[in-house]
């Protein structure tokens, strides 16, 4: 597409490299964005630009946080004897929006597959384990996808909580987590953290 | 169950072909090189929904040309089924039975059976331990639908494992006891299936080789690498040597299979005649295996086979599968006059498809 002016040339190219977006709905966005007031237009990139400087990980779950603690690792109303273990943030949203769930999350940042360069130490394992030792955990909720990779993380850290007197359960394998959990509808994705089961412990 | 009909489009090197086959017996003749074994290929391909050689389907895809298309005919019992197969470049191949495209390939295999003799699966008796865990492995396949599933289990763990002890100096000895926690019950299928497979298919052959005139006595011996039980134990075992060399020592990915005539290895001690004439015993006796598991005759295809024969055991080979335990078959051969001395001796109809460069000679 050619355009008279580059500096729309330039704001469609920025709009369209995001997901979804191709160049006819980044030039019907640049286009509204040309005739929307200044002041709203200056809010919009602000509001972005605030968002990248200040969003960070929340420094005991990995949850995405503006504090060095997220909200829900502060909200001292929820089940703190339970903790959901799930592959992305994403997935937090995905179990926080059915609403069913008022535990912890921990989210390892994907799951154990060493031909991907993909360790224990890339994850947040030992962060998890350290936060079981130091804190009143109960239980772990495993919420990874139904793959053979996110089958060895969940043994895996099964295998870590050995020693200690935390019940390691998982999700009913029937609905689709990890890069699909934020799709599964929220009935089906809440009754299946309501009927998980235990772990086998000599796995 | 028979293939009454061929349609191949940008295959290897047919442009288009369209053929009406014989229910019985096929003899597709010409030159070295114009596609005699391409047109086996592509009825292979419609069964299995791999080539003969395990090419890519770009590989597979005629030079200079961006798609190729496969469709088959085929009756089974009073039922008339279309097998088709599709591919473009950068898309992947699509399956469909009777136009409903199927899910997942490992659906499609076996449900239209096929053995196949190649002159190149000598190496399976000649060669290394792969190629006879190759066979098994492609045999049971379309035996056992559940075997490719827990074969593609056992190969992405075996994977990891060597990834994980490949990673670091100082590989994560957890997740090696994970991994191998993983791998026991797949290990175990396959050890099982290959186990039933060699021990109902050795009488099977032992009765062809008798048949066809060979002398001695055939055996097969499986060797898993671990027995089925021992699977854990064998892990532990050799840790210390998986550690040291960086890869994973123990399991079936080591299984060997050892043949013997008059119990001498027939890898090392075997005449080319000898090899050839129990491979295709072998072959025949899949063949028989995979009759009964599917309650039909599947299509069986010799390609060039004749070489390194003798002529009184091309007769047998001849009148052996023209008789009733057999269904519809291909033969492929350089020699017209050959085939035809011996299909006359057997009383076998036969239509001939004489090939040139990708085309039929009417
Ligand atoms: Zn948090």
């Amino acid at each position: 597409m050619e355009f008279s002016s580059q500096y729309i040339q330039q704001a469609v190219e920025q709009l369209s490299s995001l997901p979804t977006i191709g160049k006819k709905t980044a030039l019907k966005l640049a286009l509204h964005l040309l005739d929307a007031p200044s002041e709203d237009v200056e809010l919009f990139t602000k509001s972005l630009l605030e968002m990248r400087a200040n969003v960070k990980s929340c420094s005991q779950c990995f949850n995405l946080s503006d504090a060095e603690i997220c909200q829900v690792c502060s909200d001292t109303l929820r089940d703190q004897s339970r903790i959901c273990v799930v592959e992305t943030v994403r997935d937090v949203m995905a179990i926080e929006s059915t609403g069913q769930y008022r535990g912890l999350y921990h989210v390892l940042g994907g799951v154990i597959s060493p031909l991907d360069g993909i360790g224990p130490a890339e994850l947040t394992i030992q962060e998890l384990f350290s936060r079981v030792q130091q804190s009143e955990v109960k239980e772990l909720i495993m919420a990874v996808s139904p793959t053979i990779e996110g089958d060895s993380t969940i043994f895996y850290i099964n295998r870590m909580m050995n020693d200690s007197d935390v019940l390691v359960s998982a999700i009913a394998r029937g609905v689709s987590f990890g890069n699909e959990l934020q799709y599964a509808d929220a009935m089906t994705l809440g009754r299946s953290i309501a009927t998980r089961t235990p772990y086998d412990r000599t796995i | 169950m028979r293939i009454t009909r061929l349609h191949i489009s940008q295959f290897k090197n047919y442009n288009t072909l369209d053929i009406e086959l014989d229910e019985q017996m096929n003899c597709i003749v010409g030159q070295n090189g114009v596609g005699k074994t391409n047109l086996l290929e592509a009825i292979y391909c419609l069964s299995m929904i791999r080539g003969l050689f395990g090419l890519s389907d770009r590989l597979l895809t005629k030079d200079d040309c961006d798609w190729f298309r496969l469709e088959g005919e085929y009756t089974i019992g009073d039922k008339i089924k279309t097998a088709c197969i599709k591919y473009a470049i950068g898309k992947k191949r699509r399956v469909s039975m009777n136009g409903v495209e199927y899910e997942k390939f490992s659906e499609h295999i076996g449900r239209l059976p096929i053995t196949c003799i190649l002159p190149d699966d000598s190496l399976i008796l000649k060669e290394s331990a792969e190629s006879r865990r190759t066979f098994m492995n492609v045999s049971l396949s379309q035996l056992d639908s559940t075997y490719l599933s827990s074969l593609a289990l056992y190969q992405r763990l075996l994977k990891q494992r060597n990834a994980t002890l490949k990673a670091d100096r100082y590989p994560d000895k957890t997740l090696l006891s994970v991994l191998t926690q993983q791998m026991k019950l797949p290990s175990q299928a396959i050890i099982q299936a290959r186990e039933s497979f060699l021990y109902e298919l050795i009488p099977q052959a032992q009765v062809f080789f008798s048949q066809l005139g060979g002398e001695g006595k055939l055996d097969i011996q499986y060797k898993p690498n671990t027995v089925a039980d021992q699977i854990e134990n064998a892990h532990q075992e050799s840790l210390e040597n998986d550690l040291r060399l960086r890869r994973t020592n123990r399991g079936p990915h080591r299984d060997e299979v050892e043949i013997t005539l008059n119990n001498r290895s027939l890898r090392k001690y075997g005449s080319q005649g000898q090899v050839k004439l129990v491979l295709i015993c072998l072959k025949l006796g899949f063949y028989s295996l995979l009759s009964a598991a599917k309650s039909v005759k599947p299509i069986l295809m010799l390609d060039d086979v004749f070489d390194k024969l003798d002529p009184s055991k091309i007769d047998h080979l001849i009148q052996l599968i023209s008789g009733e335990q057999f269904g519809q078959v291909f033969i492929t051969d350089t020699d017209p006059n050959r085939l035809k001395v011996a299909l006359d001796k057997a009383k076998t109809a036969a239509t001939f498809f004489h090939i040139d460069d990708g085309q039929l000679q009417l």
